[in-house]
């Protein structure tokens, strides 16, 4: 099937679901680098209001495309998946296994999916080694 | 007030700034939320182009506050 990467790779007069994300992503941090430096310059505060207003809704923006890219396996945090692009495929049996684990070196980290949604195919979906979920570094 | 109501031509000129891209976005994201394989996404850029219009429509309001007022 010629189609058969569609989710991951751009044709010539369509982008993939996962390059529509980065770019919103991109549109939204150059929108809060738009908004920190109005802020800054704004004597009124009317209107000061209103950019920190806009720049915590983009922060909360990107926080989310953020989420959605790592659950779909496009926006690895791993230094050592520098590509991100990783197909998510992950095994059921993987799953219950990571849910169940108590042990020291998994605890922690299930510990920090929980906080990072509810969904439970987030968890799921999240690449199996050495992913730090604590620090997510936000730049692509 | 005077000063509530008048904007400074930095003001204004980054109302006009944001007021383009906020519009930009809105653009982007019908487009993409028609284009999106994935329902999932789909939503997502609807609930997006929602807060995006929100913004612009302020920024307007914030636009057109300032120049009835100054006028």
């Amino acid at each position: 099937m010629a189609y058969r990467n569609m989710d991951t790779t751009s044709s010539r007069n369509r982008l993939s679901d996962r390059d529509m994300l980065l770019d919103i992503l991109s549109t939204a941090k150059s929108m809060s680098n738009l908004y920190d430096h109005a802020i800054l310059e704004s004597s009124n505060p009317m209107i000061r209001e209103a950019f920190e207003d806009f720049q915590h809704d983009e922060h909360r923006s990107a926080e989310q495309l953020f989420l959605i890219m790592q659950q779909h396996g496009w926006y690895s945090t791993d230094p050592r998946q520098a590509s991100g692009q990783r197909p998510r495929k992950v095994s059921s049996n993987y799953s219950n296994r990571y849910s169940n684990d108590t042990s020291d070196r998994y605890s922690s980290r299930s510990q920090a999916s929980r906080n990072w949604s509810d969904n439970p195919s987030n968890a799921a979906g999240r690449n199996r080694e050495g992913s730090n979920y604590m620090q997510p570094s936000w730049h692509l | 007030m005077p000063y509530q109501n008048s904007l400074s031509t930095k003001e204004r000129s980054y109302l006009d700034d944001s007021l383009q891209m906020e519009n930009l976005c809105i653009t982007k994201c019908s487009i993409y939320a028609e284009q999106c394989q994935q329902p999932e996404l789909k939503s997502f850029f609807s609930d997006h182009i929602k807060a995006k219009r929100q913004h612009a429509n302020e920024i307007k309001r914030l636009l057109g506050l300032s120049s009835t007022q100054m006028s």
